[in-house]
Formats: C-alpha cells, sequence, structure tokens
C-alpha cells in the first residue's frame, strides 16, 4: 500500500488534534473529488513498518486523540490488510479512538474486517450538488458520520 | 560700532546683550561668575573690534570670539555652555520644525505606530502630537549622552518616551477590592462603597478610565470574579427581600435572574466603556480582567456565584457588539488549575466555556497557576503562599515580595516602572565590525556595555517615581489601588517602590542565532538563546543586589519595534537577510512549519527564564475543533505556560458573516468591507478595521507569513 499523506498533529480531519493518514487509491472517481491525485494506487511513497512506528509514536502523545484514515478510499480491498493490522496496534493503545472516511456506502463495508476497528465512518460519495462548506467532517452533505462505537462521545 | 545680523540687517552695538547671553550661559553651566569677570569680556571683545579693521563683525563671528575669550579666561564650562546653547538654537528650530511636520503627519495621515490607538480621533491625534513633544523634551533634556549613544546606534530601545517625562508608574495589577471597599474618593468625589453587583461594575468602569490615564501601561483587573463576589451577594439579598415582600414564588429562580441580568448590563457596559471612551491619555488604556480560580472549599453557593460572574464575562464577550464583532479590550485571562477543574463541577463547565470563547474571540488567554511549579514562578507562588501573580497588562508578571513587617507574600497592587529592550543582533553587529571573525569572543563582554546603560536607565526610572506626589496618582497611592497605597496626596512615593518591577527586554534571539551559528533558533534547539537569557538572567539579580530595586527579565512584546529594529540592521549592516522584521524575543520564526505542540516544547526552557514577562502561542488551523483547542491549552498548562492561541477572526461589514483565517474578502458576499482581529503580540489588534489597517508595515508582513504563530 502507498499513501499520499500523513500529517502528525492534525487539525482539520475529525476531533482534537489527530494522526491523519491518506492512502493511495481509490477506483470510485467521484466529479469534483478534493484530492484527485490520491485516485493512482502508485501515487506517493510506500507504507513500511517505519512508516506504521512514526503513526505509533505520534499516537502515543497524550495530546493526540487518535488515528483518521482517509484517502483515496481506505476500503479499497488491497488496502485492508495493510490497515487492518495497524488499526489492530492501534487499539492496544488506551483512548485512542479512530475515524474512517470512504466512498462506499456502510452497507457496502459493513461486513469488513476494517470497519470493525472503526469508531466513527464517515460515508458515502462525493457529491457536488450537495456540497456545501459548512458541513463538518464532510463533502457534500448525501454522506453519512456514524457513530459505530461507544468511544463516540470522547472524539 | 555696528553689528551685521544673520539676516543681513545692521543693528547698533549692545553690550546689554552680550552681557545677557554670557549671563545665561553661566547659569547653564552652573560656574560661578561675577558682574566683573562678565563685564571685563563684554569690554574686551569691545575694544578688540573697535580697535581692528573689523569694525561691523557678524554675529557669528561674535559668538565665537566670546567663546574663545571664555576659554582664555579659563571659564571653559561657561563656554561649553555657550556652545551648546548656539547648537541648541538651531538644534531646536530644526525640532520644531520636525514637529510640525509630525503635526501635519498626525493630523492628515494617520499614524500606524501602536494598533490600540485609533489615530482618527482628535483625542487621539491630540495625545499624538503631545507625545511627539514630551517625547523630544525628554530626549533633548533627559536623556545622558550614553543613553542616547546606545539608542541612537540601536543596541537599546527605550520604550514609552513620550512617557518618561511624567514620572508616570508603567501597568499594574490594582488591588480593585481595596479600592472599593469602605468607599474611596476620585477626583474629589465621595463614593460610596457599591451596594449591587451592577453598581460595582459601574464604579469599576469608573476607576479604570480614571485610573488608566494616570500610567501609561496596561491596567489589570486580577481575579474581577473575587472582587465582585460581596456585590453579587448585596445584590441577590436585596432581591430575596423583595420575593418576600411581593410573595415571588420560586423566589431563588428569580433572584438569580435578577443577578444575571444585572452582571449581563454591567459587565457588557463595561466593555463598551473600555473599548469606546479614550482614557485621558487619549489612547484605549490596556486593560485586563482574570478570573476562573476559586477554592473548590468554598460553600456552594460561592461557586454558584463565581462561575456565573464568570459565565457572562464570556457570554459578552462571544455575543459582541450590536453588529456582533468582537471586542478587544479588556484582554481576558482564565486561571488554571488543574486541580480544581477536575475535583468542581463548576469549574469543569468554565473550563469548557473559556476553550469555547477561544475558539470565537481568542480571548481568553490561559494562565496556568500549578503546572510545572519547579520552572513556574506563578505556580510556585500558588502553591506555596496561596497567591496569585496576575499578568499586567498583556503580559507582565512582578516576582515574590513579603511585605518585611508582615512576612505576607504580596502579588496585588503591585506595578512596573518601565521597560528598556536589547537587540543583541545589534550588539553582535558592531562587535563584527570591531573584531572581525573572533566577534562571537568578545560578544558578551561588549554586551555588558549597553546593558549597564539600561540598568542606569532604569535605575533612573526608580529614583523618579519615588519622588513623585502621591497626588500624581491618587487612585493608586492614595486610595489602596496599590499595595500601602494610602498615602496623603503631598507625600511623596517614596518606599513603595520597593515591591515594583523594571524590566529589561530583548527582542530577535532567533536573527541572532543565525548570524552566529548559521541556523535558526529551532535548528539550534534554543542553546544559544538560552546561553543569552541565563546571562541575562544573572544581570539583573546581580542589578537588584547591587541597589536593591526590582529588575526582571522580560520578553519584550515588539509591535512597531519588530520592524525599527529590523531596518536599523540593515540599514547599519548593509544585510537584509532578516527582511523587515525581526522575530519577537525567544519566539521560533513564525514561518517555522511546526506543531503548537512543538513549538511548546521548544520554547519552554526560554519561556521560563524570562519570568519577567512572557508569553506562549501557537496558531490554530481549524478554530472549530474544540477538542484540538482544549488538547493545546491542556497541554500548556502542564508545562505551566500563560498562554493564548491565534486565528485571523475575520468578520464582513456588509453581510456580517464570520470566518477564520481567510483572506480580508468575505467569501460569502466578495465585499472587502471587513474587519480582522489577530493576535499581534500577547495581546489582540484590529489588523484590518472596516478594510484599512492600524499596524506597521514589518509587523503586517509578519502576520501574513504567520504559519506556526
Amino acid at each position: 500500500m502507498n499513501y499520499v499523506g500523513l500529517s502528525l498533529c492534525d487539525m482539520a480531519n475529525g476531533p482534537g488534534c489527530r494522526v491523519s493518514l491518506f492512502v493511495s487509491g481509490c477506483t470510485l472517481h467521484c466529479d469534483g473529488c478534493f484530492n484527485r491525485k490520491s485516485w493512482n494506487f502508485n501515487a506517493g511513497m510506500p507504507f513500511t513498518k517505519e512508516t506504521q512506528n512514526k503513526i505509533l509514536t505520534a499516537l502515543s502523545n497524550p495530546y493526540i486523540s487518535g488515528l483518521s484514515l482517509l484517502g483515496g478510499d481506505p476500503f479499497e480491498p488491497e488496502h485492508e490488510s495493510t490497515l487492518v493490522e495497524l488499526c489492530k496496534a492501534v487499539k492496544d493503545l488506551q483512548n485512542k479512538t479512530i475515524w474512517m472516511w470512504t466512498g462506499r456506502l456502510y452497507e457496502q463495508v459493513k461486513d469488513t474486517e476494517l470497519v470493525k476497528y472503526a469508531d466513527v465512518l464517515i460515508d458515502g460519495p462525493f457529491m457536488k450538488c450537495y456540497h456545501s462548506k459548512d458541513l463538518k467532517y464532510r463533502g457534500s452533505s448525501n454522506q453519512r458520520i456514524l457513530y459505530l462505537s461507544k468511544r463516540r462521545q470522547n472524539g | 560700532m555696528q553689528v551685521v545680523k544673520k539676516d543681513g540687517t545692521v543693528e547698533a552695538w549692545n553690550s546689554d546683550k552680550v552681557y545677557r547671553a554670557i549671563f545665561k550661559a553661566m547659569k547653564r553651566s552652573n560656574t560661578p561668575m561675577n558682574d566683573k569677570q562678565i563685564n571685563s569680556v563684554v569690554n574686551t571683545l569691545y575694544t578688540t573690534y573697535v580697535n581692528s579693521d573689523n569694525n561691523s563683525p557678524a554675529v557669528l563671528d561674535i559668538h565665537r570670539d566670546i567663546i574663545a575669550l571664555l576659554r582664555v579666561m579659563h571659564f571653559s564650562k561657561v563656554a561649553d555652555a555657550y556652545e551648546g546653547y548656539r547648537f541648541f538654537k538651531t538644534d531646536i528650530a530644526k525640532e520644531f520644525d520636525r514637529q510640525k511636520d509630525e503635526a501635519d503627519r498626525i493630523l492628515y495621515l494617520g499614524d500606524r505606530e501602536n494598533a490600540n490607538f485609533d489615530s482618527s480621533l482628535i483625542s487621539t491625534k491630540a495625545s499624538l502630537i503631545r507625545g511627539n513633544f514630551t517625547a523630544s523634551l525628554y530626549e533633548k533634556y533627559f536623556l545622558t549622552a550614553e543613553e542616547r549613544k546606545f539608542r541612537d546606534n540601536g543596541e537599546l530601545y527605550i520604550h514609552d518616551m513620550r512617557d518618561m517625562l511624567m514620572g508616570s508608574f508603567n501597568c499594574c495589577n490594582v488591588d480593585m477590592a481595596t479600592v472599593l471597599k469602605g468607599g474611596f474618593e476620585l477626583c474629589n468625589r465621595a463614593y460610596s462603597e457599591p451596594k449591587s453587583a451592577l453598581s460595582a461594575l459601574q464604579v469599576i468602569g469608573d476607576v479604570m478610565l480614571s485610573a488608566t490615564g494616570q500610567q501609561y501601561g496596561g491596567f489589570s483587573v486580577g481575579e474581577i470574579d473575587k472582587v465582585m463576589l460581596p456585590y453579587c451577594k448585596k445584590t441577590l439579598e436585596k432581591y430575596r427581600k423583595e420575593a418576600k415582600q411581593y410573595n415571588i414564588e420560586d423566589s431563588e429562580t428569580y433572584v438569580y435572574k435578577k443577578l444575571s441580568d444585572e452582571l449581563n448590563q454591567g459587565f457588557q457596559s463595561l466593555e463598551y466603556k473600555l473599548n469606546t471612551v479614550t482614557s485621558a491619555r487619549g489612547d484605549f488604556a490596556f486593560t485586563t480582567l482574570s478570573y476562573g480560580q476559586w477554592n473548590i472549599t468554598l460553600p456552594d453557593e460561592d461557586k454558584r456565584i463565581l462561575a456565573l460572574i464568570c459565565k457572562t464575562i464570556m457570554d459578552v464577550r462571544l455575543k459582541g457588539d450590536a453588529k456582533g464583532v468582537t471586542a478587544i479590550f479588556p484582554k481576558l485571562i482564565y486561571l488554571y488549575d488543574e486541580n480544581q477543574i477536575e475535583k468542581d463541577p463548576y469549574s469543569k463547565k468554565t473550563f469548557d466555556l473559556a476553550i469555547y470563547c477561544s475558539s470565537k474571540c481568542m480571548y481568553p488567554d490561559y494562565l496556568s497557576l500549578s503546572g510545572n511549579p519547579e520552572k513556574n514562578k506563578v505556580a510556585k507562588e500558588f502553591l506555596k503562599y496561596g497567591k496569585i501573580i496576575n499578568s499586567m497588562g498583556c503580559r507582565s508578571f512582578v516576582s515574590h515580595w513579603e511585605d518585611p513587617t508582615t512576612h505576607e507574600a504580596i502579588t496585588k497592587g503591585r506595578c512596573n516602572v518601565g521597560v528598556i529592550t536589547w537587540n543583541p543582533l545589534l550588539t553582535a553587529h558592531y562587535c563584527k565590525t570591531k573584531y572581525g571573525d573572533s566577534w562571537r569572543d568578545y560578544f558578551f563582554k561588549e554586551a555588558k556595555h549597553p546593558l549597564e546603560i539600561a540598568h542606569q536607565f532604569l535605575r533612573k526610572r526608580y529614583e523618579t517615581i519615588r519622588n513623585q506626589k502621591c497626588s500624581t496618582n491618587p487612585i493608586m497611592f492614595t486610595q489602596g489601588g496599590l499595595y500601602h497605597g494610602t498615602k496623603s496626596p503631598d507625600d511623596v512615593v517614596g518606599n513603595l517602590v520597593s515591591y515594583m518591577s523594571a524590566s529589561l527586554g530583548y527582542i530577535g534571539l532567533n536573527e541572532l542565532t543565525v548570524l552566529w551559528k548559521n541556523k535558526t533558533i529551532r535548528e539550534d534547539n534554543s542553546e544559544l538563546a538560552i546561553s543569552i537569557l541565563k546571562f541575562l538572567k544573572e544581570l539583573v539579580v546581580k542589578w537588584k543586589e547591587e541597589d536593591g530595586y526590582g529588575y526582571s527579565l522580560y520578553a519584550t512584546p515588539a509591535e512597531s519595534l519588530c520592524s525599527t529594529a529590523a531596518k536599523k540592521y540593515a540599514q547599519v549592516s548593509g544585510d537584509n537577510q532578516f527582511g523587515s522584521y525581526l522575530t519577537n524575543s525567544f519566539h521560533m520564526h513564525v514561518k517555522e512549519d511546526i506543531t503548537p505542540f512543538e513549538k511548546q516544547t521548544y520554547e519552554l526552557e526560554s519561556f521560563h527564564i524570562s519570568d519577567g514577562g512572557h508569553i506562549g502561542y501557537a496558531r490554530i488551523d481549524n478554530p472549530d475543533n474544540l477538542e484540538a483547542i482544549k488538547a493545546v491549552i491542556t497541554s500548556a498548562m502542564s508545562q505551566g505556560y500563560y498562554y493564548g492561541i491565534n486565528f485571523d477572526k475575520c468578520h464582513c461589514n456588509e453581510c456580517h458573516h464570520d470566518w477564520s483565517n481567510g483572506k480580508n474578502v468575505c467569501p460569502h458576499c466578495g465585499s472587502t468591507n471587513v474587519t480582522t482581529i489577530d493576535r499581534i503580540c500577547g495581546y489582540l489588534g484590529y489588523s484590518y478595521l472596516n478594510g484599512s489597517t492600524r499596524i506597521n508595515d514589518g509587523k503586517l508582513c509578519e502576520i501574513k507569513e504567520r504559519k506556526s504563530m
């Protein structure tokens, strides 16, 4: 798996200061996508053991609320094994939440291994006609914020 | 015999005129010369001219000959004074012309030296013109030759020159509770002690507007919630009686509603006053309120009232004016004690509201009362003595001081007498010119010259203030605003100076590090900066031992100085690498792309060494993310910071849309009639007001380039 972006203290994607990973590769190609360069599975840099360690070290800081997975689309099947391994390690740390963004619908991904690790899932394709700047965490109003775990109150 | 005057006209010789000129010079020089001696100069001169070919000398020749004669007759001091006066006359003529030009500039173009001055107002114009005049008087008559030398070469910057003549102090943390208690006098009007929350706030407003005019720096009312508590109780009492009298059901809800109304009205009118009525000095006084700390074992009603006071202050700030524009005065400071927030539900709620208020209005800033007590002076004082060292103005903090008779630690009712800032970058440049490549070896030795002059200057401030009459600032010196400030108007300030502080500031440690090590302060991990700060700290401690006055190390908030210092360096060195502004105090360069947490780590040591005045701050990309702001603040508090967040807070004056961190064009309607609030240094200011700016070019450029600030 490749990734196009990694922010170790991101205030823009999800509540609190978070580690955000933008994975490479998406087959959905929504019209008006904010991150077209991430469609290519070969874009960016390879995700290695070191990348994972860097993420986990950053997450161990008390002021980091959790991990945000964006893309690309983290739910592209070929990302699953790498991301599941990452999420498992994150869950071993106490009190860190995982937020995921996908262009697919929850109903399409609900049986995947990866979604089990999501505390919050923002789902659905980006749709230009529903786009608004005032939406929190989303690009268009058809997308949903689904709180999948009880820990969501803590962000 | 005739004399040819400067304009070419001819006048008869007049021995009296010559006599008077010498007499004046004799007076100025403090050298005794009797009638006979003066007359002998006049007569010698006259005889010389009459007997020479030149029997109609020009005025300038006469001056030259008088000086020569005085020297021959061993009155060299009188000769110096006479000579000085000749230059003085041309200087004064030039200076008066300059004053006229400056006045024209202020009257017709406006002035952007200080973001707190609205230079379109008549009162401000008058104040600015007066300021130019008093600054010039001070410079001409009171600066010593050495002070002038280091000021002119840029190594020292004397702050608030316009105010030095007046002998007033700088900023203070007023003891408002003592002023109000039992009533007081203001401009010969006797005020009785307020009988309700609303009247207390009205009276506090009167005191603030009046007292700020008698000093030149920030005016802080610390722990305003505790000041207000007894008056809130009086209000509750009043309405409880009323509820009983008229059989009002659910009387407790009623009385708290009444109290809340009074507080709302009171704080709103106070905020309006402090943002619209200029002080007697002509600017909007820099005012500060702090709140939020209380003992968690207090009765529930007390805590409920205190929390209501805090909530009202922030509700008023959040509401803004009638169009929703946020106020920038008074500065708000939340007093943060982790233990209290953890255990007391009122405090937790208050803190959460503070975070929300900061996310919308940038204020409050946060003062850590208990974090990092090993290094944090404020936490030491709070944990050991239960006293709060509140920030005076935007960032000045007094040192620990105990009353010599009662041994009580006193933090309220104290003040600062003035600031002088050292620019080490210029000292480095002059060292370089003098010693070449080995300049670094001589830097600390050379630095001692300007720093000793800084010491002399600050000591002079103390001596000036201790000889002032108490009537110059009655609220503070006679009505209890300062500690033991209950003297009679005819008394001098005297030993009240023993608990005051004077500040040695500095600027541009980042640029100095670049010059010294060819790397930024961040790349250097503040190593050089810390060694310089430790050197300065030792120096101010030594000064205190030498003369007993309080000196402290101060991270200067350079507003116009950031740009004048950069210009001066570029001008004398020809080196333009630092652009149009220098980095403030110990901070990382604003362009450093680092997270708020990294910035806190990098700046921590320097912050705590500069404990006479300092503030940490970080830029927040997305102020809507309350959890992120809370994480940044909590982290800063645990390290003992005094801390604020920064973002560009924009408001469209056409469609009243609000946004943050955008351009000065409304994203909603495209108007450029925008008001933007930014953190200038430790305080907020309007970087754009109705589309135009009050900030100097260097600072504006800095604001534009900010990444981590």
